[in-house]
């Protein structure tokens, strides 16, 4: 026979083989790439969540905690306004609070209206910081002693504009009710102001300042009770578990970007929490995560044994087993409803900002189960009841009197609950979140 | 109606009517292929889908609008390939015993029409099977087919002249011996 020949006929006859797809096909390819379509809208979104959360979160950190005008304007409740620090005038009085501030700003007045000098017992740092100024104006450093105002050349080259109008300086100054927020000092407005007066207070930040334009007062909160709200965009990091009761191992998951966006689900979580103690808070939320997921795995299943003589007599015998491994892909969409309880320790507390770490444990029910695979036609598992234990920091940011912006990364570990016999391997959804929202303080 | 360029642009765009179009354009010869390379049409019809999404997911990789056709034919067959290994595990090493059926003994090759044809070539065992079509029938060469289905060119070289040899023997048992008189 001739090889070509015979190669030639059959390239002819099958090159232009065609066959007709089902009628279907088509619906079946269009509804893939829409599925795809959404999948990648969602990364997009979930990426662009999780940039602006960071950017967010860094921006929140790297910010001096110093109050600014708009965090005070929020709270128009409790303005004591002065005039030239002479009559106080008082809008949306509570009347015990604003009779303490008003004896507060009288007696700042009282002292204000004598002629301030470096004290022995003013701390150290006013002290060094006048000889620093002095001596990098004049280069001679003049020292300042106790009972005297500086004068003399130091006088002349220290700053006569230390607190002129509008400059960006704050004070506060404490009641049993609640902050005192000064703004703006302006130092024309003390009796005796002349510039060796002014020489005797330097370092404004650690001094006591007179009313100028306007102070807001930001009551204590009762910090008992609160009510938070969080959008949750999770990364999930799988872990396949195969049913002991069957032969089938997992080999490789699919190798899987770590930051992939093909990782990505959501949940949202709303609850409250209670401050037990001034450092400890717990918390009750329930949670619902939605994720539309595929992923690869290789599957080994036992094919057979093969057994061969172990010495030359042949008394003894090495069994092994015999792997197949197939390539299979997982497709799931998973809806999950569950109940959390947590407890937080508050590490630190600032003006603004409050940072804790804590834990949760929640119980989830799985509410849609079609995980499927590719080749066949059982569920791949999710189980109808899991767990989560989680850990993690979170960070409030105070934006107003009742409000916290919360930042809250999160580790959640998966455990299952119970058992479906009839699934050849489970999925534990594991997860590392980043949760973001608001918490309302009752 | 579009140019290869044309329909290439709107589908990178997901253009549905361009989608479709080319669906329409290009899926009778992609199910002859997929079947041809599955030999079950259950089977086939899975690659087909598979081997159209990764169509419509990578066409914004095609370079050269005028082997458009040619890529895709080429994303089809990986699809198959992959679709074996993952299902069947390729054997390149076990040679089988031929089992001719000498039922019918017509002397004339236009008889055997093209279903026939691939009914045999599905017998083969699947390494003969793959390079087969690949060296005769898609034009591959031994480089390239060692490199597509991961074996080195002398075990491509094996498994075609195995299943020529193969081929031969079938054919011969349906009596075609000369191929020559209708060439």
């Amino acid at each position: 026979m001739d090889d070509n020949h015979l190669n030639r006929i059959l390239k002819n006859q099958l090159e232009e083989f065609e066959a007709s797809p089902p009628t279907e096909a088509w619906n079946h390819i269009h509804q893939e790439l829409k599925r795809d379509r959404k999948i990648a809208f969602h990364q997009r979104l979930s990426t662009l969540i999780v940039i602006l959360s960071l950017s967010a979160t860094i921006f929140l950190l790297l910010r001096p905690p110093v109050f600014q005008d708009n965090v005070t304007a929020g709270t128009s409740e409790k303005i004591i306004k002065t005039d030239g620090g002479q009559d106080i005038q008082k809008t949306d009085p509570s009347t015990d609070l604003i009779n303490q501030i008003a004896e507060k700003s009288d007696q700042i007045e009282k002292k204000n209206s004598q002629p301030l000098t470096v004290k022995k017992q003013q701390p150290r740092q006013v002290k060094e910081e006048q000889k620093t100024l002095a001596a990098n104006r004049t280069g001679n450093p003049e020292k300042s002693r106790p009972g005297q105002f500086t004068t003399g050349a130091a006088a002349d080259a220290l700053p006569t504009d230390v607190n002129t109008p509008g400059e960006d300086i704050s004070y506060e100054s404490r009641t049993s009710e609640g902050r005192i927020m000064l703004k703006k000092p302006d130092l024309s407005l003390l009796p005796h102001h002349n510039k060796k007066q002014v020489t005797g207070v330097l370092a404004p930040v650690l001094q006591k300042a007179p009313f100028s334009q306007e102070e807001t007062v930001i009551p204590k909160r009762s910090n008992r009770f609160e009510l938070f709200a969080m959008a949750i965009p999770s990364m999930f990091y799988h872990n396949l578990e195969t049913n002991k009761s069957d032969d089938l191992i997992v080999g490789n998951l699919e190798d899987r970007n770590p930051v992939s966006g093909e990782r990505v689900g959501y949940k949202t979580a709303v609850g409250g929490a209670f401050r037990y103690r001034q450092n400890l808070e717990f918390s009750l939320g329930v949670i619902y995560g939605w994720a539309n997921e595929s992923f690869n795995f290789t599957e080994r299943t036992i094919s057979g044994y093969h057994t061969t003589p172990s010495d030359a007599e042949g008394l003894s015998f090495t069994t092994r087993p015999e792997f197949i491994e197939n390539d299979r892909t997982v497709t799931f969409n998973r809806r999950e409803l569950g109940i959390q309880l947590g407890a937080a320790l508050l590490l630190f507390k600032g003006r603004t900002i409050e940072q804790s770490v804590g834990g949760n444990i929640a119980v989830h029910r799985n509410l849609e189960n079609n995980a499927r695979t590719d080749f066949e036609t059982e569920d791949i598992g999710l189980r109808n009841y899991f767990s989560y234990l989680s850990v993690f920091y979170k960070m409030d940011y105070r934006l107003s009197r009742r409000f916290d912006l919360t930042i809250q990364p999160t580790f959640n570990y998966a455990s299952f609950i119970n058992e479906n016999e009839t699934s050849p391997v489970y999925i534990k959804p594991n997860n590392l979140s980043l949760n973001f929202g608001l918490t309302y303080h009752l | 109606m579009y140019n290869n360029p044309e329909l290439i642009y709107a589908c990178k765009k997901n253009d549905e009517k361009a989608q479709k179009f080319l669906y329409e354009k290009y899926k009778n010869r992609l199910m002859g292929l997929c079947i041809r390379y599955t030999g079950k049409r259950e089977e086939a019809e899975d690659v087909f889908q598979e081997s159209f999404i990764k169509i419509f997911k990578n066409i914004k990789n095609v370079r050269k609008p005028e082997y458009l056709e040619r890529w895709m034919k080429h994303l089809t067959i990986n699809t198959a390939i992959n679709h074996y290994r993952r299902k069947n595990k390729i054997s390149f090493d076990n040679i089988y015993e031929i089992d001719c059926e000498s039922n019918v003994y017509e002397n004339i090759l236009s008889d055997i029409d093209s279903e026939r044809l691939l009914e045999i070539i599905h017998n083969m065992p699947d390494g003969y099977k793959i390079v087969f079509q690949l060296y005769v029938i898609e034009g591959y060469t031994h480089k390239e087919i060692a490199k597509l289905v991961d074996i080195s060119e002398n075990t491509s070289k094996s498994q075609l002249s195995r299943a020529k040899a193969y081929l031969k023997r079938k054919l011969e048992g349906l009596g075609i011996t000369k191929f020559e008189r209708y060439g």
